[in-house]
């Protein structure tokens, strides 16, 4: 079941103009097809064209995860929820949230959380993928909708999520998350940690 | 950002006065309300069911890595 949180702006940088996003709970057929048939072409597309000195500049990092998969995997499941957002009748965003998972930050260690499984913007809105990045702000918009999650489920903003290395800075810089460092058990990528002082900042 | 709230059903839960003791100190501990434990146990087991049915196995490891035991559902 997929139903509608709100319309929000999404910057459009080709028009320089904002235009209405659509952000649901949930996803649908219609956003695995847009996924099957929109974003993986391109993926593979990319991927065919790069050096493999190239990789990471592609932003394909992500390329290899399964919505399908995860969807027919997590869907039934009450400790996930998705996400999407739409835009010009597209699947413009996708993010999987697990509800079961605890804080790993000192003063708050053991609090629940919301823990961002996957998040992605479609491969017309990266920088790598294509020369003029279509929408900038898919991923402010679904990390917005993990604080809120949160802040529903009486975990007070708290988020935390492994970071692939092309969105490092955003989390830490941009959204002035707690880096706690590479994580030994996840492939060592980052992870890190919104809090709940720092989501209440985030919000106001 | 208001999410949309979803439509929640309300029931009587009937527990001895020691379930309640736990659920008071798992919701102070944890600083959710009993309701919002209660949710989050339910996801819990509802996820480990369905992994069980898998064929998958649960275990709980202590830090030293080297003590490993199977948890046992029924």
């Amino acid at each position: 079941m997929k139903i509608l949180i709100g319309t929000f702006d999404l910057l459009n940088r080709l028009t320089g103009k904002f235009e209405d996003a659509h952000l649901y709970r949930g996803l649908d057929a219609k956003n695995l097809g847009d996924f099957e048939e929109k974003w993986r072409p391109l993926f593979e597309e990319r991927r065919r064209r790069a050096r493999p000195e190239e990789l990471l500049e592609a932003n394909l990092q992500d390329a290899h995860w399964d919505w399908t998969r995860k969807a027919a995997l997590w869907g039934n499941l009450l400790a996930y929820e998705a996400f999407t957002v739409e835009a010009e009748a597209l699947t413009q965003g996708l993010m999987y949230v697990n509800k079961t998972r605890l804080s790993r930050v000192a003063g708050q260690q053991g609090a629940p959380l919301i823990y961002v499984e996957l998040l992605a913007t479609a491969p017309w809105n990266r920088h790598g993928i294509t020369e003029k990045p279509k929408y900038k702000g898919v991923g402010q918009i679904l990390t917005q909708a993990a604080i809120s999650l949160s802040i529903e489920e009486e975990f007070k903003g708290r988020v935390g999520l492994h970071s692939l290395p092309q969105s490092e800075s955003w989390y830490r810089e941009v959204l002035g998350m707690i880096d706690l460092g590479p994580d030994p058990h996840y492939q060592n990528l980052k992870y890190f940690e919104m809090t709940a002082e720092q989501a209440e900042r985030l919000i106001k | 950002m208001e999410l949309t709230a979803q439509t929640r059903k309300t029931m009587t839960l009937n527990l001895t006065e020691t379930e309640m003791g736990t659920l008071d100190d798992l919701s102070a501990r944890k600083d959710i309300s009993k309701t919002a434990v209660l949710r989050q146990a339910l996801r819990l087991y509802q996820m480990i069911e369905e992994r069980l049915a898998r064929g998958e196995k649960l275990y709980f490891e202590q830090d030293n890595g080297k003590d490993k035991a199977e948890l046992m559902m029924l």
